[in-house]
């Protein structure tokens, strides 16, 4: 897929939102090398405290078929602890999924079981994937190289491209990414080991959060549209009601969820 | 006899028209109906080598296992046992492998696809492997860990390639669910209706993992003989062996595993049962194919013996009419009525044996020129498991054609035969 046939109408959208984000890390950005870049990157959007937070999907399929579905998003990074819980569609709601260790867990309410499921397997049949939801590990999990510069409007943006890091359980084994000047992510693009553009995300907006246990400003995705050529889907990713605040360490157990539904 | 012969031979001549036309309809049912045999043959030929290759050994010793009456694996749980009193058995030149299966539901993103799954050890299988055809890809790398070969078919389902990655859902020896995720290191070329069934080739390390079983298992052992093998026979032999060792087993049924789960997952006992199949056991949903060219094979030669049967008929009874006054003069110098007879149905005879030999000689050759040279549509293919057109010709099968095709010309032209037999000497002569 061609990157600039869609820059005209993010490009807009970021002209007006970006500026806000604007800070003095970014005036840095072009000295650092593309590692370093990717530190930087996860460090402004990492967190200390625990987050939750309300995703809400609306998924258009190339058939013109529309379906809307949310979730609570439980996050502890400090522990890496992850857990979703599906509240809408009605027929979904109760249905989740926990990661424990390096396994996630896909739990189905309508029999009260849970499944293995892989970190690599799509969220609710959604092109959604674990990583879209968790703390940003791009330095961990990839090595960097830069791919050159775009300008489009008169903005430059950085274009790094990712290749995993041997043994690391991901879902996009090679990235594309373009970076404002801001070090904020405006788009990315996920491969497939073989070349295939698996999917193409546009990160429309961001939300500025003060994270009370370390005090300092960390940025969050607001607006993410995915879309995955191949199939024609698209899928606008909302994260709401951000909340940055202990959370119960028991809610990162199976019971937990499995109590919910009872 | 050998005058009969020669004026049956000097008829067929004399009339060269009409006799040309009968030559080149009978040799042209005879070359059809030895066509279709060769199609049947050769896909027959194609279903068992992809089926031995892709499913089964021509003997199979496997298992189910059920932890509880509720869930049901295919699996013998302890393979060593079982192993050590299968080898002796086996008989010279034929080899025994251990092949995992299963079923699972195979994703890559948002598509999923169910299929029956082989597992194999790539390093000990060796030549076997080279029965596969592969397409893309190496299969010798299914040795590496958490890695998949895929059906061209699948692999269009799932829209991957060669180093993508896809995941493998399966249930567990417990019932619950387990998921892998999988490295696709080969793509397999079409197998026909088997790509689309059992289209998922891991390593017995792959399904092992993913199915929760111990090191000591395997989903069956495997003997691959060849064709000679009375399959039949060698499998009383081990199911007595089985038997007498204490093993509990499944009564013979000519179904394949996949079919035996839902059935025996209602049966309420515990624990394990060994069975044993062979290849046209585990094929046998694939029977309809090989039944239904066979009724095929069946329907083309009754039409072809009725249009020869008919053409003769109607061609020789033009013929005794034409020849009244021949017939009369032979009577006439005493040839008696028998003799007529035999006169008539040899030139049927000679015509129908001339004819579809010619016939059968020309598909014969054309079969085998044409074998493996003409390539099918995807829905053809699938059926007939091969790319091109699987073209086996038999002379044995040639031979019952041209005997068929022979004795139906002959049956065809007693009644004409008779008819002019019947005719006295004197009406016959009144013709003049």
């Amino acid at each position: 897929m061609n990157p600039c046939s869609i820059m005209p109408s993010w490009a807009l959208v970021l002209a007006v939102l970006l500026p806000a984000l604007a800070g003095a890390a970014g005036k840095d950005a072009a000295k650092v090398s593309a590692q370093e870049l990717l530190g930087l990157i996860d460090k402004r959007m990492s967190f200390t405290s625990d987050y939750k937070g309300t995703v809400r999907m609306r998924e258009i399929r190339k058939d013109g078929v529309e379906r809307a579905l949310e979730m609570l998003v439980y996050r502890r990074d400090k522990t890496k602890d992850l857990l979703f819980v599906l509240t809408q569609p009605r027929s979904m709601a109760g249905g989740g999924y926990l990661r424990v260790d390096m396994n996630l867990w896909e739990y189905n309410p309508l029999v009260g079981q849970w499944q293995r499921s892989t970190r690599r397997a799509n969220i609710a049949s959604t092109i959604t994937c674990e990583s879209d939801f968790d703390r940003s590990r791009l330095n961990e999990d990839y090595t960097a190289k830069d791919d050159g510069v775009e300008s489009v409007d008169g903005t430059s943006y950085r274009k790094l491209l990712l290749t995993a890091r041997p043994g690391v359980d991901i879902t996009f084994p090679m990235l594309r990414i373009w970076v404002d000047p801001d070090n904020n992510i405006v788009k990315r693009i996920g491969y497939s080991p073989s070349g295939r553009v698996l999917r193409t995300d546009i990160i429309r907006s961001y939300q500025r959060l003060k994270d009370p246990s370390s005090g300092e400003l960390v940025y969050h995705y607001k607006e993410v549209l995915e879309f995955e050529e191949e199939e024609g889907t698209k899928i606008v990713v909302h994260y709401d009601d951000v909340e940055l605040a202990p959370l119960s360490p028991n809610i990162f157990t199976k019971a937990w969820l499995e109590g919910r539904n009872r | 006899m050998l005058a009969l012969l020669r004026i049956a031979l000097r008829n067929l001549f004399l009339q060269r028209e009409r006799g040309l036309l009968l030559f080149t309809v009978i040799a042209g049912a005879s070359a059809v109906l030895v066509g279709v045999m060769s199609l049947r043959t050769g896909v027959a030929a194609a279903q068992r080598e992809a089926v031995t290759t892709f499913l089964s050994g021509d003997l199979n010793v496997g298992g189910f296992f059920k932890l509880h009456p509720d869930t049901i694996s295919p699996v013998i749980g302890d393979a060593r046992p079982v192993r050590a009193l299968v080898e002796p058995l086996v008989p010279a030149g034929c080899h025994l492998r251990e092949r995992g299966r299963g079923r699972v539901t195979a994703g890559a993103g948002r598509h999923r696809t169910r299929s029956y799954v082989v597992s194999l050890d790539a390093a000990k299988e060796g030549d076997s492997l080279r029965l596969f055809k592969v397409k893309e890809g190496a299969l010798e790398r299914l040795d590496e860990p958490r890695t998949v070969a895929l059906s061209t078919q699948l692999a269009e389902r799932l829209h991957v390639r060669v180093g993508d990655v896809a995941t493998l859902f399966s249930r567990m020896v417990g019932g619950k669910q387990n998921a892998v995720d999988v490295r696709v290191v080969a793509i397999t070329g079409r197998a026909g209706l088997l790509g689309e069934s059992s289209g998922i080739l891991v390593s017995n390390t792959t399904l092992r993992e993913l199915s929760g079983y111990r090191a000591e298992a395997a989903g069956s052992l495997q003997l691959t003989c060849g064709a000679e093998t009375d399959v039949d026979s060698l499998g009383d032999t081990l199911r007595q062996s089985l038997r007498k060792a204490g093993f509990e087993l499944l009564p013979a049924s000519h179904e394949a595993f996949g079919d035996k789960l839902e059935p025996l997952l209602r049966e309420g006992w515990a624990g394990q049962r060994l069975d044993v199949s062979t290849w046209e056991d585990e094929s046998s949903f694939l029977a309809f194919v090989t039944l239904g060219l066979a009724a095929l094979s069946a329907l083309v030669g009754i039409i072809v013996l009725a249009i020869v049967m008919v053409g003769l008929f109607v061609s020789l009874n033009v013929a005794v009419r034409e020849r009244t006054r021949e017939i009369g003069t032979l009577r006439a110098l005493g040839m008696q009525r028998p003799s007529v007879v035999g006169m008539f149905v040899l030139e049927g005879l000679l015509l129908g044996l001339t004819a579809s030999t010619t016939g059968a000689c020309v598909a014969s050759a054309l079969c085998v020129l044409l074998r493996d040279a003409l390539p099918l549509p995807e829905a053809i293919s699938n059926l007939f498991f091969s790319g091109t057109l699987p073209l086996e010709p038999r002379p044995l099968e040639a031979v019952l054609a041209v005997l068929l095709i022979t004795l139906g010309a002959g049956i065809a032209s007693i009644i004409p035969a008779a008819r002019a037999a019947s005719l006295s000497p004197r009406s016959a002569m009144e013709s003049l």
